[in-house]
């Protein structure tokens, strides 16, 4: 979404506009629950987690700064609701993950059965590699690979500097290689 | 960076939207619609609440006082005063 874009949006929220809240809510509510189910793996969790975020957007709609960047607050806001979420309930990281896969897009061109099922198992070993990787990792991973997030926006999202983003990013690069590695059955078994 | 991993990160880039089912982003919409309505204070609200809290109470009290002076204004006719 464009900057003055996101600039009418915020002055409409601010007037209490239901029409720039649509807008708002149909940009984002997918991106924040991809983020919020692939950072929380827990599917009743994310709903929730999304629930509260859009009910503090207004809640506080009126008292935002006109330069608020949407995205950004709507992201740091979710990131902040899973972190205390995950520090009132000692997540359990390990519980069953089956997300995404029902929830899928139909691609714009239709791909052979062949591409279709190596597709789904890339998507399912990278789901599964993401899955692996520490909260820390993959919400930089997921606010700068996918959501493509301006670094410097994904570091005020989790609320750090800048070179730490870049920092934390490259480690969770090699994080993801690694888990990827560890994915693949030919070198487990060094065949 | 190797082919596998660069596949990797462009898959992680593509990776499909997930959303909430279309019942519970309706009634979240609804519920956020009601809010926003709520704090900014619609117009017929507003208008209705000025009328129940300020005007309405004050054309009742004008016209108890006015009745209350009207009969005692009566009563101090029929005595003589």
């Amino acid at each position: 979404m464009r900057h003055c874009d996101e600039g009418e949006l915020v002055a409409g929220l601010r007037a209490g506009d239901t029409a720039a809240f649509d807008a708002a809510y149909d940009a984002y509510r997918p991106r924040l629950f991809g983020f919020l189910l692939r950072l929380s793996r827990r599917r009743s969790v994310a709903e929730d987690l999304l629930d509260e975020t859009w009910l503090r957007l207004v809640a506080h709609a009126a008292s935002l700064r006109p330069d608020t960047r949407l995205g950004a607050w709507l992201f740091t806001v979710a990131r902040n609701l899973y972190w205390s979420y995950r520090r009132a309930s000692a997540l359990e990281e390990d519980a069953a993950w089956m997300a995404t896969s029902s929830q899928s897009q139909i691609p714009a061109t239709t791909p052979s059965p062949f591409e279709l099922a190596a597709g789904a198992e890339l998507q399912a070993r990278v789901e599964r590699a993401l899955g692996a990787l520490s909260p820390q990792h993959r919400e930089v991973l997921l606010l700068v690979v996918s959501e493509g997030l301006p670094p410097s926006e994904a570091a005020t999202v989790c609320g750090i500097s800048a070179e730490a983003l870049r920092q934390r990013l490259s480690r969770a690069r090699t994080a993801l290689a690694s888990e990827l590695d560890l994915d693949r059955p030919a070198r487990r078994y060094g065949t | 960076m190797s082919e596998d991993e660069t596949v990797a990160f462009a898959v992680l880039r593509l990776l499909p939207q997930a959303d909430v089912s279309p019942g519970r982003a309706e009634r979240l919409r609804a519920a956020c619609h009601r809010e926003l309505r709520s704090a900014a204070g619609e117009p017929s609200t507003r208008t209705a609440h000025v009328w129940q809290r300020l005007v309405g109470p004050a054309l009742i009290g004008a016209w108890g006082a006015a009745y209350l002076i009207e009969t005692l204004r009566v009563a101090a006719a029929v005595y003589g005063f």
